[in-house]
């Protein structure tokens, strides 16, 4: 599993002479999800503070339905990072199937378990500063980007990002057949937009 | 006979200069009768003032002119050939006599005006001043004393309410202007000064003040801008005796001021949300007047912006003695210490006054502390750690595909 993330050109070629198999992309994935589903019952309990108590008992259903939204939504993503980068190398006539593309780009998640980690960690250090203002929402998304700790979070995300996207690369290569160039181009010019406008986001 | 003194009024003395009578032989003389009036004005003197006396003269005869008694006729004008005010050693008389007057008819009027005026050090007392009035025809002389009052007594100061000690705030100070003389006076103008202490207005118009009466003077005192230490203030009054302009004593007292602002911020408690401060606490009126239209505001600079909902806090009146809650929000760049406040008010002469505070950020509590410092030194070694390992990671992997092709 350690190929992968040093030696992704090498990996890739092998897997290519194997079956397709979700089995451990699938594993990869839910790993993502379920530190996504913590960082989203830190949250909802941070907001619950806030409520009126007869409103907190509700908020707990909201935990729930977070924990199980962010483990979802994290599938959702793989499947949506897979179908843009298919659908890009359609115009450098790449040849594959998309499952197959499918599952190399889970294997490009593997970095986002770590940035998902420090990011969790981040998150639990600058809760407790952060100004939960449910009557001025704009306060409270302001206060959340200008955290020093949110935006650091914000900067390892994006650091690991570009490891991911670099996995991506070779992924694509093999999985559609493209040159490197071409793989270089499906995968940089979305994942380069995504960095753009998250460093607008938080770093102004 | 009734003599209405000290009161410039009427004074009727009937002179019979002549007699009604038929004696036993039949001869009967009819001489016309002459009223004396007089009117000092100032009716009470003072020391060195100028006035007037005037003498009212009325023929008291009625009827005709020529009056037919026992075969005989007699003429009922009142002939006045002088007329003559003596003055004393204190009082001297401006003019001179009324000579050659003339005739007063049957029920006619005549008034003599006479200048005087009281020595500069004479002592308080009534003087006597002699009136001569030399008839002619069948009227006899007249001679009287006129009484003439001269009294220095002055107006009186009394500040019933100037505290001993005041702060940086608006204080009413109450002035009892009393009138301890025997006669009105009028046109009484009363002047405050100051040693470093602001009075509004600077002088006061009371007006007439009625013998034995007292009227009160309003003034702001000032001492918003004052430096601390002991301060003069004196008063003093402008008046007019008659015609004659006097001023009183002055009335000089001195004020403590202490440098403390009026409007006090207290329970003062910060919150920072990354670089965002919200400041909330009280503002409490020690001072001895309302505030009105009390307004707090951050005082914006390069590194400091006031911010929405709470740039600034409108209070209203805030009432002596009382208090109320406030709360600010600013972002704040820079190394920035303290945030100044601005307070604004308006005291009860409704004019402007402002004034500055600084809420200090070191020694306030603050909530949420450290979030505005910036990424602290280990996150941002992970950062760089982090980025280093990942693009060597890239890099070795490339050169691994390199050598594989």
């Amino acid at each position: 599993m350690l190929e992968v993330l040093t030696n992704p050109d090498s990996f890739f070629e092998k897997k290519m002479s194997e079956d397709i198999s979700f089995k451990m992309p699938i594993v990869i994935i839910l790993v993502i999800g379920v530190i996504g589903a913590i960082n989203a019952i830190s949250m909802t309990q941070k907001i619950m503070a806030e409520l009126p108590s007869d409103a907190a008992q509700f908020a707990q259903y909201g935990a729930i339905f977070g924990a199980i939204g962010a483990i979802i939504g994290v599938f959702f993503m793989w499947v949506i990072y897979a179908v843009v980068f298919y659908a890009i190398s359609l115009a450098f006539k790449g040849k594959g199937e998309l499952k197959r593309v499918l599952e190399f780009v889970g294997y490009g998640f593997i970095p986002s378990i770590a940035s998902g980690v420090i990011g969790l960690i981040m998150m639990t250090i600058a809760l407790p500063t952060i100004e939960f203002s449910l009557e001025n929402p704009e306060l409270m998304q302001e206060s959340m980007m200008s955290n020093p700790m949110i935006q650091a979070s914000a900067i390892v995300g994006i650091i690991f990002m570009i490891w991911s996207a670099n996995i991506w690369i070779f992924g694509l290569m093999h999985s559609r057949n493209l040159s490197i160039k071409n793989a270089v181009l499906t995968v940089g010019i979305p994942i380069g937009l995504y960095i753009v406008s998250t460093s607008y986001k938080f770093l102004g | 006979m009734t003599l209405n003194y000290p009161f410039p009024g009427t004074v009727a003395v009937l002179l019979l200069l002549a007699i009604c009578a038929v004696p036993a032989a039949g001869d009967t003389d009819v001489r016309p009768t002459v009223a004396l009036n007089y009117q000092v004005e100032p009716a009470v003197l003072m020391p060195g003032d100028s006035g007037t006396v005037t003498i009212s003269l009325n023929n008291m005869a009625t009827g005709e002119i020529y009056v037919r008694e026992d075969n005989k006729t007699f003429d009922m004008n009142a002939y006045i050939l002088s007329a003559t005010l003596g003055g004393n050693s204190n009082i001297d008389i401006l003019d001179s006599s009324y000579t050659n007057v003339g005739l007063m008819g049957p029920g006619d009027t005549l008034e003599l005006t006479f200048n005087i005026k009281a020595k500069e050090d004479m002592h308080n007392s009534v003087h006597f001043l002699n009136f001569e009035l030399v008839g002619g025809s069948d009227m006899y002389d007249l001679n009287y004393k006129i009484p003439v009052k001269v009294d220095g007594r002055d107006l009186k100061l009394i500040v019933s309410n100037l505290p001993s000690t005041v702060m940086n705030e608006i204080a009413t100070i109450t002035l009892d202007v009393v009138n301890t003389r025997a006669n009105d006076v009028n046109s009484v103008i009363v002047t405050s000064v100051g040693d470093g202490v602001i009075f509004t207005p600077s002088e006061v118009f009371v007006g007439t003040i009625t013998a034995g009466n007292r009227s009160t003077a309003t003034f702001t005192l000032d001492t918003m801008v004052a430096s601390s230490g002991v301060k003069d203030v004196s008063f003093s009054a402008s008046y007019f005796n008659g015609d004659n302009l006097h001023s009183s004593a002055e009335m000089s007292t001195t004020i403590n001021v202490v440098e403390q602002s009026s409007l006090l911020l207290t329970a003062i408690e910060i919150e920072d949300v990354g670089s965002k401060y919200s400041i909330t606490g009280d503002i409490n009126n020690v001072g001895t007047t309302d505030a009105k239209n009390v307004m707090v505001s951050v005082v914006e600079s390069d590194d400091i912006e006031p911010i929405q909902p709470y740039a600034n806090y409108f209070i209203g009146t805030l009432e002596a003695d009382d208090f109320s809650s406030f709360e600010l929000s600013a972002r704040v760049s820079g190394d920035i210490t303290s945030i100044p406040v601005l307070i604004e008010f308006r005291n009860t002469d409704n004019a402007y006054t402002s004034i500055t505070e600084s809420i200090d950020l070191g020694s306030n509590s603050i909530i949420g502390a450290g979030s505005s410092d910036g990424m602290s030194p280990i996150v941002i070694g992970v950062i760089v750690i982090s980025a280093i390992a990942i693009i060597g990671i890239i890099g070795y992997s490339w050169k691994k595909r390199k050598e594989s092709a």
